[in-house]
């Protein structure tokens, strides 16, 4: 019996001693240190004077000011129909001279190339012969007349040179029509005439086989495929002259902004070439039909040009300013936090942080208010933003514009609120 | 075969002595070769799987990598654990297997599984296995400084220059880098410019791609010389790539740079660096191999930078913050002059109570030349030393000098007798019956002494790891010095006891006799009231026990802060750098701060998978002497805590680097609390994290509760659509082409640089990719060469997503953890659990499980409960086997309650916790008070034998054996003063042990002294048993 009872006794004393120490809880993770009771979820966050210079927070009034909408897309210059001539002839012949090289700037008027051929020496022959016939029937006919009035001549013969006169004016008039259609000039067609009339004698300085070719717009020539001595078929096109004091800049936008965009909105072209440089415009066309391949629908503007720094064929992006520039309450896009329940700004406040809020919490447990002076409070305002655009963004609804809004640094404003949710990464 | 063992040492003393020598060397040998480390390295055998997938998010790395992973892994051999955690653009799978596993041989079945995993994965991700390495592997950090090269250079130089050349170096295992930018080609694809020329993007990739290569065309022969033929195609900078064609258009090539400006950028980083509040930094982190020595690899790390320093570009400076070697010296520094104080302290109570210089120097020739002998055998056991191991042999030295004392005070006391009768014995023969009289006891005291360790040997996980190397060094030691003290110290005590030993009566035991001897009188006289006391006396420590603070294991200072500092998820690099800077500002401002480096992200190898919202921040620290007046750790700590108030929006955990590094390897649970819940849905896991979160709030005693952050990762979600993909005659993988070449960037191809090489990267240029505008008008070409806008394809949109995926055992899970105070946690976790399972349903396929380092508390509990009532057993048994009697077991075993006492008011008194370390007090105490009352209970017995009566057996008795029992107590005692007092690293968790054992033997000694000649009485066998 002792025995047993001193043996229990033993075991009495050791089992509650191997129990307290193997048992004994953990050390104190080393500082853990979110102690703040959870549900502290208080819109309202206090900093000391000292944290917001630390961190470079800073808090300013929201700005006033014009907000516009855009749409970019990209884009292309190119050369305005009215203002692009292809230069080609109508009949062929070889070329005899050149007055022009690619890139010079021509006006309208100006020749350009000078052909020579047999038709072209037909042509003009059968108008000088036409001319002829003409001056010689209309002389005729205006004898016939006189004479008919003088009753000298016979009726019939007053009708026949009529008959006559009519038919050299009709030849004539087809015969200047072919000419004028090769590219002859009104000019050049009198100087013909002339010597087919015989005011000037024929020497060697008026061909006759000879054509001029003139640049019927001003601009430049942008395309040259034409060399001296080149036999030209008609059809062919020889150069290209282009005026780029305006041109067009086509943008293709994409269905779903379809919506946004009318005509007369502002727009803004920037290239590449020019990078800083804005070229304004009003946007005058939007295409009635949707490309089905890109599925893109084609607007255009044009583009003042005067010093021709727009070249077509160029790449550009094209901001469209779809909605009229308003009045908003703007704040820098740093501003504008987001978390589950949506976006916010800070807002500086004169209210206390609530007793749940926990840097409350931390300066009442010691005593670092008094250490460090005054707080600054600030509290959670959901916002809804509209438009962004550099750094920019509207707030459309939750602000009224005089409230002064934490402008930078508000992610650690939003860290220090949100402390107890986030925690170990394991 | 004792009485042998003793009887070859004296007639073989040239062999034996020899042998002694060789002992000696080979324990030198052995010393030298022991790994040595600051601390006992606890981590747990484990392999990590880390898979790097560049641009995936985290739910698209679990679904993609992690899981297969998993899967195939989850039927590997020995496997315990298995858990991962897939962040953005990375993977990482922790498979931990049991502690005698071979490390190498599961990284081989890894391995295996991985190659047959592999085709699962998406295309170009290849998985790989984590250095072998643990909590002890970052051994040395530097920064790479030098004002006049930007970061990007000094990563360069670290990355070419410096890791390489580490890597080589014995015993280490990987060189990591963190901070600065990785240099990268970088081809910036211009999208109007690839409209313009007609070309995709996939045109630019492949032609970089295809565009890069030497070719060997064998060799020709011309007469009779060979020329080997090459064809040379690599790209050598930036101008080659501009130069490559990409198209043709019209006979016009279309070179890269028509579309793209090639550069030199840096590549994308989840990681940063920062120093001293003045921006990034460079850094470079030496992993030592699991099992190596820290002290040596450092040496020649440090060694091998030396070299390193003279071959690197003028005005750059690697710059050590974190050095092991610090530490390692620091925690060898305390054990060792406990050691040699100890040592010394011993010596100088033999010399008092023997009154014999000759002898105390045999005796503590034991010393020294055990500890050697236990380095031979820690050596072949693998064991390294450390502050752990080699406190064992610190808390040892008592009891490693007691078989020594017993054999030659023995001697001692014979040749004496020999003088007073006459005698003409030999030397030789005295110390033969001498040393054959004490032989058997003294092996049977040790063995006393080994068994009650052994429930130290058993212990599992974190606490087996710290504790078992010391039971070990212990029990190694105290067999080597009963080796010594049954060879060597006969063998020395017929060299140097051979004169005339003095005979006069040692003074100081004289005294003590006259003291002990009326108190013993009395106490013998009134059991009764002696009894009566003795109970009090133990119940009043009981009394204390409540008392007691009470913590599982005290941390191991390491003479540095490591600080963790946690921001909002969706904090980007650049943020978190800035705030880092802000922080380590403020740090510096307390004096005692050399220098602080943060980690922020994860470093190249990612053995850590941080977020960019996570930092770890190393604090060094001035030496102690040169802190201010009454600061230690603990005011700094405050300090610091109190400064960083200053900092909006960061939580921070003071932890020290290795206990960190330690503690995200072993579990990822940091706190006494982990509640786990298991499930498919991340939405309802979340919802139901927070349930249990408030439910926990709502119980008594719940501090620092919090869930896991699983969500709050901002995403750019880009949403297919369909059936608009299938109108352009599109495939979903064309548009995610574009979403990973245009905005994430894609290398093309590897750019040599002599042997540095550097990716190249197609991507969109900044610009075009930097919004949500630019984004929704990324172009995407049509098989019928139209451009389409992502927008026109796909819902483009930010929301906010998960952050990481956490699995454990291939399920997801969220972790809620929770620390207790005022309370016992097992009520807690009872009240607890009842609370969640009342009120929160869990959906079918949902479970929760309870964990943290509770589990480790309820195991040791476990493993303490069983262990401790049969080393009990155990001890009655050989007690038993000694005394052939039960009755004077159990009186032997009445010596225990007494000694618990004394260890119990040390403990008060010195304002100690109850800890793991105190309980391995209690124990070594165990062994000592069971010695003692063997050797008092035996004498008595036989005293009694010899027809002496009671009372005078045991007046008589209890004076004789004073002397050797205070001896033995006090060297033990004073072995472990230096424990005791000591201020140094790593005393704070052999403090506990030494107030115990301090305490304890106060109480051992009034025990046996009193009570135990007391009580005999009530104990004696009645028939005298047989001689043995």
């Amino acid at each position: 019996m002792k025995k047993d009872r001193s043996f229990a006794r033993l075991l009495l004393v050791l089992l509650p001693l191997a129990f307290l120490t193997a048992c004994s809880p953990a050390a104190e993770s080393e500082g853990e240190e979110h102690g703040e009771e959870h549900g502290g979820s208080s819109s309202i966050i206090s900093l000391t004077k000292e944290q917001i210079e630390l961190m470079k927070i800073t808090y300013a009034k929201p700005l006033e000011r014009q907000f516009t909408g855009y749409l970019m897309a990209p884009a292309r210059i190119e050369a305005m129909p009215k203002k692009r001539a292809d230069i080609g002839t109508l009949i062929s012949g070889r070329v005899t001279s050149l007055y022009v090289q690619e890139g010079d700037r021509v006006k309208a008027g100006q020749a350009l190339f000078e052909i020579q051929g047999l038709e072209i020496g037909e042509i003009k022959g059968e108008f000088i012969r036409a001319q002829a016939a003409l001056h010689s029937a209309k002389a005729n006919y205006e004898r016939q007349q006189k004479l008919l009035k003088e009753n000298i001549a016979a009726q019939k013969a007053y009708i026949d040179a009529r008959a006559a006169f009519d038919e050299a004016r009709a030849a004539f008039s087809a015969a200047d029509q072919r000419l004028h259609s090769i590219g002859i000039s009104d000019a050049e067609a009198e100087k013909l005439i002339q010597l087919a009339t015989g005011k000037t004698s024929h020497d060697s300085t008026t061909p006759t086989a000879t054509l001029k070719i003139y640049a019927p717009i001003s601009g430049i020539i942008s395309k040259f495929s034409i060399s001296l001595g080149q036999l030209i078929e008609p059809g062919t096109d020889l150069m290209e002259i282009v005026d780029i004091a305006r041109v067009w800049v086509v943008a293709d936008i994409y269905e779903k902004d379809l919506s946004a965009v009318k005509l007369g909105q502002r727009v803004e072209v920037e290239t590449e070439a020019w990078p800083g440089e804005v070229f304004e415009g009003k946007l005058e066309f939007i295409s009635a039909v949707v490309d089905e391949m890109t599925r893109t629908v084609k607007v255009r503007s044009t583009a003042d040009n005067p010093e021709e720094k727009l070249r077509p064929e160029m790449y550009a992006t094209m901001r469209i300013f779809h909605e009229k520039g308003r009045n908003s309450v703007v704040i820098p896009e740093d501003a504008l936090q987001s978390d589950d329940s949506g976006n916010f700004v800070f807002v500086k406040t004169e209210e206390e942080a609530g007793e749940n809020d926990h840097a409350e919490e931390e300066g009442d447990d010691h005593g670092e208010e008094n250490e460090h002076g005054e707080r600054v409070s600030f509290r959670k305002v959901p916002v809804s933003p509209g438009l962004r655009q550099s750094g920019l963004v509207e707030i459309v609804a939750g602000l009224r514009g005089d409230e002064e809004i934490v402008t930078s640094g508000a992610f650690f404003l939003k860290s220090e609120m949100t402390k107890e949710s986030f925690g170990d990464h394991h | 075969m004792i009485n042998k063992l003793i009887a070859f040492a004296i007639k073989q003393r040239l062999l034996v002595g020899l042998a002694l020598v060789g002992f000696v060397a080979w324990g030198i040998v052995s010393y030298q070769r022991v790994p040595i480390d600051a601390f006992p390295d606890v981590t747990n055998n484990q392999v990590q799987i880390l898979t790097t997938v560049p641009g995936f998010s985290p739910v698209e790395v679990e679904k993609q990598v992690t899981y297969p992973i998993e899967i195939e892994m989850s039927s590997l051999p020995n496997l315990v654990e298995s858990r991962s955690i897939s962040q953005f653009g990375l993977s990482a799978i922790t498979l931990v297997f049991e502690d005698d596993m071979d490390v190498y041989f599961a990284r081989q079945l890894v391995f295996e599984r991985l190659a047959s995993v592999q085709e699962e994965l998406p295309e170009g991700v290849t998985p790989e296995m984590g250095p072998v390495s643990t909590g002890l592997g970052e051994i040395y950090q530097y920064t790479i400084e030098g004002e006049d090269y930007t970061p990007m250079q000094r990563r360069t130089i670290q990355d070419w220059m410096i890791a390489p050349s580490l890597r080589g170096v014995p015993g280490v295992i990987e060189v990591n880098s963190l901070g600065g930018y990785v240099k990268q080609y970088q081809v910036l694809v211009n999208p109007e410019r690839l409209v313009a020329y007609e070309v995709t993007l996939n045109d630019v990739f492949s032609a970089v791609a295809e565009n890069n290569a030497n070719a060997g065309g064998n060799y020709i022969t011309r007469n009779f010389e060979q020329f080997l033929v090459r064809g040379v195609g690599l790209i050598n900078d930036e101008k080659d790539i501009e130069d490559i064609v990409v198209a043709s258009r019209n006979g016009t090539p279309v070179y890269i740079r028509d579309v793209a400006s090639v550069e030199i950028g840096p590549a994308v980083r989840y990681g940063a660096a920062t120093k001293d509040g003045k921006g990034e930094t460079v850094i470079g982190i030496v992993m030592m191999l699991k099992g190596e020595s820290g002290r040596d690899v450092v040496k020649s790390v440090k060694e091998k930078l030396e070299e390193i320093k003279k071959a690197l570009p003028e005005g750059i400076r690697v710059v050590p913050y974190y050095d092991r070697i610090e530490l390692v010296n620091a925690a060898l520094n305390t054990v060792t002059s406990s050691l040699l104080i100890g040592g010394f302290l011993v010596v100088l109570v033999l010399a008092f109570f023997l009154g014999n210089l000759r002898s105390a120097f045999i005796v503590a020739l034991v010393l020294p030349m055990s500890a050697l002998i236990s380095f031979i055998i820690m050596y072949y056991t693998g064991l390294s030393a450390n502050l752990m191991s080699l406190g064992g042999l610190a808390i040892g030295i008592g009891m490693m000098v007691d078989g020594a004392i017993v054999v030659v005070e023995n001697v001692i006391r014979h040749i004496q007798e020999n003088q007073r009768n006459g005698s003409n014995e030999s030397i030789a023969v005295t110390v033969l019956r001498a040393a054959q009289e004490v032989g058997r006891p003294s092996a049977f005291a040790i063995f006393v002494v080994v068994i009650v360790f052994l429930p130290l040997m058993t212990l599992t996980g974190l606490e087996g790891k710290m504790f078992s190397p010391l039971a070990l060094t212990i029990s190694f030691a105290l067999f080597s010095s009963l080796l010594l003290a049954l060879t060597l110290a006969p063998l020395l005590s017929t060299f140097l006891l051979k004169g005339k030993i003095s005979d006069k009566k040692n003074v100081l035991v004289e005294f003590l006799k006259r003291v002990y001897r009326p108190i013993l009188e009395r106490a013998v006289d009134n059991r009764k009231l002696t009894a009566l006391l003795a109970l009090l006396l133990f119940v009043a420590s009981l009394g204390l026990l409540p008392f007691l603070g009470t913590e599982f294991v005290p941390e191991l200072e390491e003479g540095a802060i490591a600080l963790q500092a946690i921001r909002l998820p969706t904090i980007a690099l650049q943020g978190s750098n800035h705030l880092s800077s802000a922080i380590e500002r403020e740090v510096l401002k307390t004096p005692e701060v050399i220098t602080i480096v943060s980690r922020t992200g994860r470093a190249e190898v990612a053995t850590d998978p941080m977020q960019p919202n996570f930092s770890d921040m190393y604090i060094m620290l001035k030496p102690l002497s040169e802190w201010r007046d009454g600061y230690g750790k603990e005011e700094i700590v405050d300090e610091l805590r109190e400064r960083l108030k200053v900092i909006p929006g960061v939580i921070f955990s003071f932890s020290q680097p290795i206990a960190l590094r330690v503690e995200e390897l072993i579990s990822g649970v940091r706190s006494q609390l982990a509640v786990k819940v298991f499930g498919e849905d991340l939405g309802i896991l979340k919802k139901k994290g927070d349930e249990i979160v408030s439910i926990l709030n709502s119980v008594r005693g719940a501090r620092d509760v919090q869930a896991e952050q699983v969500t709050g990762l901002g995403y750019l979600q880009i949403k297919i659509d369909r059936r608009k993909v299938a109108r352009y005659g599109l495939n979903v993988s064309d548009i995610q082409d574009v979403v990973e070449i245009a905005i994430g960037g894609k290398i093309a191809t590897t750019i040599l640089e002599g042997d540095r090489r550097f990716a190249a990267l197609v991507r969109l240029a900044e610009p075009y990719r930097k919004d949500l505008e630019e984004i929704r008008s990324i172009l995407v070409s049509t098989p019928d060469g139209n451009r389409i806008p992502l927008a026109q394809l796909a819902d483009i949109y930010i929301e906010q997503g998960p952050a990481q995926v956490s699995r454990e055992d291939s399920k997801r899970r969220l972790t809620i953890q929770c620390n207790v105070s005022g309370r016992d946690i097992g009520s807690f976790v009872a009240e607890a659990q009842e609370k969640i399972d009342a009120s929160v349903e869990l959906p079918p396929g949902y479970f929760i499980t309870w964990g943290g380092q509770f589990e480790n508390q309820q195991r040791a509990n476990r493993r303490l409960a069983v262990i401790l009532p049969i080393t009990l057993v155990l001890i009655v048994i050989l007690l038993f086997s000694t005394f052939n009697s039960m009755k004077n077991a159990l009186l032997i075993l009445l010596n225990l309650p007494i000694t618990i006492t004394g260890g119990i008011f040390a403990l008060w008194a010195g304002g100690l916790y109850l800890s793991v370390p105190a309980s391995v007090g209690f124990i070594a105490l165990m062994g000592t008070a069971v010695q003692n009352g063997i050797v008092m209970v035996s004498f008595i017995n036989d005293m009694r034998r010899q027809g002496t009566p009671l009372r005078e057996a045991l007046i008589e008795g209890g004076l004789l054996r004073l002397r050797p029992i205070l001896m033995t107590a006090l060297t033990t005692l004073l072995g472990l003063f230096p424990l005791l007092l000591s201020q140094g690293i790593g005393s704070e968790v052999q403090r506990p042990l030494a107030a115990v054992v301090i305490g304890g033997l106060f109480s051992t000694i009034v025990s046996t002294l009193l009570l135990l000649p007391a009580f005999y009485g009530w104990f004696e066998e009645k028939p005298a048993s047989p001689e043995l």
